[in-house]
């Protein structure tokens, strides 16, 4: 399984995969043309990393992203939730800037439904 | 064939009249559309309304691309919708709005799912938004089905639409969302 680390451009945010540690970011802005052919490498990441038995800490830490995105990030978290259903060890991080009221609502939206860790931490 | 005298002076008055802050009309590409939303930022980089507006006007362009009945193809052999795109700035605020051709079949559709979403508090938008995101992907979608319900959550007031009849296959769909002036 590899690390993999995919640089940021206009419309895509920059991606960390890091197999070691079994920790996964992803930074920055996200509405690419096509959302779930720009994340399948991290979906690819996620079943290595899980088939491996690996705990994974997974951190967003995003500006803004479409709602195709959105959905995506919908799928992640569903993808965590089931690894964690089945024994997994699992922590995700939601990030948000200090005066983003929105991404903050956001990140409680997607975790309402969720019983895995999610730590929802503000940076300046 | 002559070469036509275009008169391009009656669209610039036309075009004046409204104030755009951006126009477009055309193929849109990945490339065009992010070019149009560096324009949004540089133009209201002082409105505190920013990120609504430009990820209502990323939403609207991205169906263009999507799903604009007319197509032409780019020089890369993709397929890319064709359409306008305006932002325009007033004394109360700014308008986002897209106009492109639809097939007359997703007429009813398009008109159900923008009342339904008119007809709903921000509250049930809400709710609403959260169930379609956690279900399927519809057949036909390259996204989640969402789009209309996040323009409707991020912008002030309902959302206002028109079709226009071309013929007995096609029509011109325009829709608009608005947003108000904090002062």
């Amino acid at each position: 399984m590899e690390s993999l680390h995919i640089q940021q451009t206009k419309t895509s945010p920059e991606i960390i995969l890091e197999s070691d540690k079994g920790l996964a970011e992803i930074i920055g802005e996200s509405y690419p043309e096509n959302a779930m052919a720009f994340y399948k490498p991290v979906f690819d990441w996620l079943s290595a990393i899980q088939n491996a038995n690996k705990q994974i800490q997974f951190r967003f830490q995003m500006d803004y992203f479409n709602t195709s995105s959105s959905k995506v990030i919908m799928d992640i978290l569903d993808n965590l939730q089931k690894y964690h259903d089945k024994g997994g060890k699992v922590e995700v991080e939601w990030l948000y800037k200090e005066d983003d009221e929105d991404m903050q609502e956001t990140g409680e939206e997607f975790s309402s439904d969720l019983s895995l860790p999610f730590k929802m931490k503000s940076y300046k | 064939m002559e070469n036509e005298v275009i008169n391009l002076f009656k669209t610039y008055q036309e075009t004046s009249e409204y104030n755009l802050l951006v126009s477009f009309k055309g193929r849109l590409s990945q490339e065009v559309l992010t070019e149009l939303g560096s324009m949004i930022r540089t133009s209201l980089s002082t409105e505190s309304k920013i990120k609504k507006i430009f990820a209502v006007f990323i939403e609207l362009a991205q169906n263009m691309l999507h799903y604009s009945a007319e197509r032409k193809i780019n020089e890369e052999q993709k397929e890319a919708g064709v359409g306008i795109l305006i932002v325009r700035e007033n004394s109360v605020g700014y308008h986002v709005a897209s106009g492109n051709l639809v097939l007359n079949e997703k007429i009813e559709f398009l008109t159900e799912r923008i009342q339904k979403i008119n007809s709903m508090s921000k509250d049930e938008l809400k709710s609403f938004y959260q169930q379609q995101l956690r279900s399927e992907r519809p057949e036909d979608s390259k996204g989640a089905g969402v789009g209309l319900i996040d323009i409707a959550r991020k912008s002030d007031g309902p959302l206002v639409f028109r079709f226009d009849k071309l013929d007995g296959k096609l029509s011109f769909f325009t829709i608009s969302a608005f947003f108000t002036k904090e002062n």
